[in-house]
């Protein structure tokens, strides 16, 4: 009896893996606060402020950590978030303080970044039939590289010209980074699940040949992951541009990994196939919550980079014996 | 000789082999019979040490002995060539015959002698080849033929064979019971298993029986025939001497015109409502390529393709499925199934592409893609645990149906089905076939590609018969036998070596 309970919430927690990582980042944030008691930082850890800071900074590869999932479930990767990030803050940065345009439309050309970026992977994919890994590579060359070549060395600083307390749509600006990576991680989790679309996207990455012999339109299933996963990077470039007022070409560097990392956490399998976008973005939060929490932890700092890499292989390699043991079952 | 003592195994719930006894005389060959699931491929795995027995003892030549690793049985010398490829496509065939072993001296390869035993034993499975040839350039059945070599190779005592057939061309099979018997005549033992019961006839001098993991029987050859064995192994018999009754043949539904692609030409016909056109042919004449081109996922170089009297040439295979047609394509693993999908998810896949109303369109709700599933389940009789089963926990059979049963929920009007029965156990073949002739009794066109002729001609109203990519002749069931069928797959020239 205690065995067949214990194998079936094994396999329940396997089939919805978001609920175990959600726990898992619970107990990371219970850890923290208790070992920071100890220490008697607690204030400065679990406060609303806090919070807020972490979905800040979290959201910034949170948000392309939507788009990224989704490439990995239809069996491809996508190097490019980091780079497309940078150069959207630099092109947004660069319309609203060199030309003064406003905000919103500063804003929203950012986001074309995404656009063309997205289309230049997809047509690479699709149609020059580059593997996804060479393809995103050469696009986070380019975008990395145009927006060195914008600001020559330089960055703008966006935070001067937007009042402290600018609100967008009546909620202050420190809210919308959170808002928005919650609210797009469970429209796009939807999206996965339950639309025929979505579905279409877990099949091409299971196995991309039966799915187009089941009629799947493969390219056009793919054109779309790839620009929704341009396009939510740069989403996450605009946010950062506007929030926290950075414009620069050297930003979010190395991004593209942690987000694929996220990923990962989130139960997605690079070799295609499986995942989930919501696992993707607690996966995200598990490490925002990380380097917040040794961040509060003076000496640490220099430990994050080391302790990151640990956790990811540690819950990964758990995942694979629960996994296994679930196969030998059988 | 080797003796099997009430060997016992079970995995989980699944009792996979009962009280199993037989023995394999030295130097003889043994055949190993029975459906899917009746635990053949666990009694071998036993025999090669990849699985522990729960209970029951081995002998060999009277003495017991524990096989607690594929390296004890190496030691025994028991070899193995598994059904599936298992060689590094990117080494040569030598360092693929030598892998794990390679003949060194002071610690260096010694190319000079691998290659010259290499060459032995090529010759000896007739393979032309010279052995620093990169394994990827060779041919399904060639590679199965490097693997027979390798097994070889070791000079084993005993040699098991797990659906050796399977991936090979009729010349390689030719060439396989030539290794057979003259393994047999050096004395070394050979455990055949095989689906297709005429080769048993042909190479085996006993044979034995599993059903349900137990140990029906093991006779010699002579004592039992085809539909006896057959028997014995389902508990029924499957009769592939019955043939369809005559049809009235309806309008047409397909019609193909000059087609012409990758590895075919001008090839035209029609399918009507209500008949079942069969397609033979030898592996690699193009049949495969044809029926793919006609549901759309090949290019093709020139022709036309109708479906009930509209043109579909250039259409996107969705639009074709959309105007009713379906393809169970040759190889279900590659191109049929999506193991990283569960049960349901697999049936209603063009289901959910289409959009299908019945799934709720856009947004697929679970509770209708499970009524569905269930729906396909009954009607297939599918055997598995829920909606929500692995397709990896599935056996072939029940993998297949799920491939028929996906596009059968769809009602398609023209079917097409290529090896429909391919690896799969006789109860589910009858099954299969009952379901083709359903389809078709229902005024549905039907274009099945089989290699089996027996299967072709007790489903099908005529048979189209290819050969190097054209269609060479085309004969009625009722006349049809299995010789002028394949005269016309071989051509006329080399009749005399076909016949002997």
């Amino acid at each position: 009896m205690s065995k067949d309970f214990g194998k079936g919430v094994r396999s329940w927690f396997s089939r919805y893996r978001e609920v175990s990582v959600f726990m898992i980042l619970c107990l990371e944030v219970l850890g923290f606060y208790l070992l920071l008691s100890q220490l008697g930082y607690e204030r400065g850890f679990f406060n609303t402020d806090n919070f807020l800071m972490i979905f800040k900074y979290t959201s910034i590869y949170g948000i392309a950590a939507v788009g990224a999932a989704m490439i990995i479930i239809s069996g491809g990767i996508d190097l490019a978030p980091g780079a497309v990030i940078a150069l959207t803050t630099v092109i947004t940065g660069h319309l609203f303080v060199r030309f003064g345009l406003p905000l919103w439309l500063s804003g929203f050309c950012g986001f074309l970044v995404g656009l063309l970026s997205g289309g230049l992977a997809s047509f690479l994919v699709t149609v020059i039939k580059l593997p996804p890994f060479i393809a995103t590579l050469g696009v986070m060359g380019v975008t990395r590289g145009l927006a060195f070549i914008i600001t020559r060395g330089g960055f703008y600083d966006l935070s001067g010209k937007i009042p402290d307390d600018f609100r967008l749509l009546g909620i202050p600006l420190d809210y919308w980074p959170g808002i928005l990576m919650i609210g797009l991680a469970i429209i796009f989790h939807l999206f996965m699940v339950l639309t025929k679309w979505g579905r279409q996207v877990h099949a091409i990455g299971g196995n991309e040949t039966a799915a187009y012999f089941s009629g799947v339109k493969v390219r056009r299933i793919k054109v779309m992951v790839y620009l929704i996963g341009g396009l939510l990077a740069s989403l996450s470039g605009v946010t950062l541009a506007v929030v926290q007022g950075h414009g620069r070409a050297d930003i979010a560097t190395g991004y593209e990994l942690d987000i694929i990392a996220a990923a990962v956490v989130g139960g997605a399998s690079l070799s295609g196939g499986r995942g989930s976008v919501l696992g993707a973005v607690l996966g995200s939060l598990i490490f925002g919550v990380l380097r917040n929490g040794l961040y509060q932890i003076a000496g640490l700092t220099f430990y994050e980079r080391l302790i990151v890499g640990i956790v990811v292989v540690v819950i990964v390699v758990i995942d694979q014996l629960t996994v296994k043991k679930e196969s030998k079952a059988i | 000789m080797i003796k099997v003592e009430r060997i016992s195994k079970s995995f989980g719930a699944t009792q996979a082999l009962r009280e199993v006894c037989f023995e394999i005389k030295s130097g003889s060959v043994h055949g190993l019979v029975g459906e899917n699931g009746a635990g053949k491929s666990t009694l071998m795995k036993v025999l090669m040490g990849i699985h522990q027995s729960d209970s029951g003892e081995i002998y060999l030549d009277g003495k017991p002995v524990s096989i607690l690793g594929p390296e004890q049985a190496n030691e025994l010398g028991f070899r193995i060539v598994f059904q599936e490829i298992a060689l590094c496509a990117n080494l040569s065939i030598m360092e693929n015959l030598f892998l794990g072993a390679e003949r060194t001296r002071f610690g260096l390869m010694n190319f000079g002698e691998m290659e010259e035993r290499a060459r032995e034993v090529l010759e000896m499975v007739g393979l032309d080849f010279w052995s620093g040839v990169l394994v990827g350039e060779l041919s399904v059945a060639e590679k199965q033929m490097v693997q027979i070599a390798r097994a070889i190779l070791y000079e084993p005592r005993l040699i098991i064979f797990d659906e050796p057939t399977s991936a090979l061309t009729r010349d390689y099979i030719e060439s396989l019971f030539r290794i057979i018997r003259g393994l047999h005549n050096k004395g070394v033992t050979v455990l055949y298993i095989s689906h297709k019961l005429e080769e048993i006839f042909e190479v085996a001098d006993m044979v034995t029986v599993l059903r349900d993991g137990r140990h029906i029987g093991t006779f010699a050859v002579e004592e039992v025939n085809e539909a006896r064995l057959v028997q014995m192994m389902v508990g029924r018999e499957l009769d592939l001497s019955v043939r369809r009754k005559e049809v009235k043949a309806g309008e047409v539904l397909l019609k193909v015109e000059g087609l012409s692609g990758d590895r075919f030409e001008g090839v035209g016909f029609e399918v009507r409502a209500g008949e079942i056109v069969g397609i033979s042919g030898l592996v690699g004449s193009g049949r495969t390529e044809l029926v793919e081109s006609i549901f759309g996922v090949r290019r093709i170089k020139s022709g036309r393709v109708f479906l009930k009297g509209r043109e579909v040439t250039g259409r996107s295979v969705l639009e074709r499925i959309k105007s009713g047609m379906a393809l169970v394509p040759e190889d279900r693993q590659i191109s049929g199934l999506i193991f990283s999908m569960v049960l349901k998810q697999n049936l209603s896949l063009p289901g959910v592409v289409l959009g299908n109303r019945e799934l709720g369109g856009i947004v697929v709700l679970p509770g209708s893609e499970a009524d569905f599933a269930r729906r396909a389940i009954e009607k297939l009789r599918i055997v598995v645990s829920g909606v929500d089963a692995e397709m990896m926990s599935l056996s072939g059979g029940n993998q297949q149906k799920v491939v028929v049963g996906k596009w059968l929920m769809l009602g398609p009007e023209v079917f097409i089905m290529d090896e429909p029965t391919r690896g799969i156990d006789v109860g589910a073949k009858a099954e299969i076939h009952n379901l083709i002739r359903g389809f078709a009794d229902k005024g549905n066109g039907m274009l099945v590609v089989s290699s089996e002729l027996p299967e072709l001609l007790a489903l099908s109203d005529r048979i189209l018969v290819m050969r190097e990519g054209r269609i060479r002749g085309e004969v009625c069931s009722d006349r049809a036998c299995e010789e002028e069928i394949m005269r016309l797959a071989v051509g006329g020239i080399n009749q005399e070596g076909v016949n002997q």
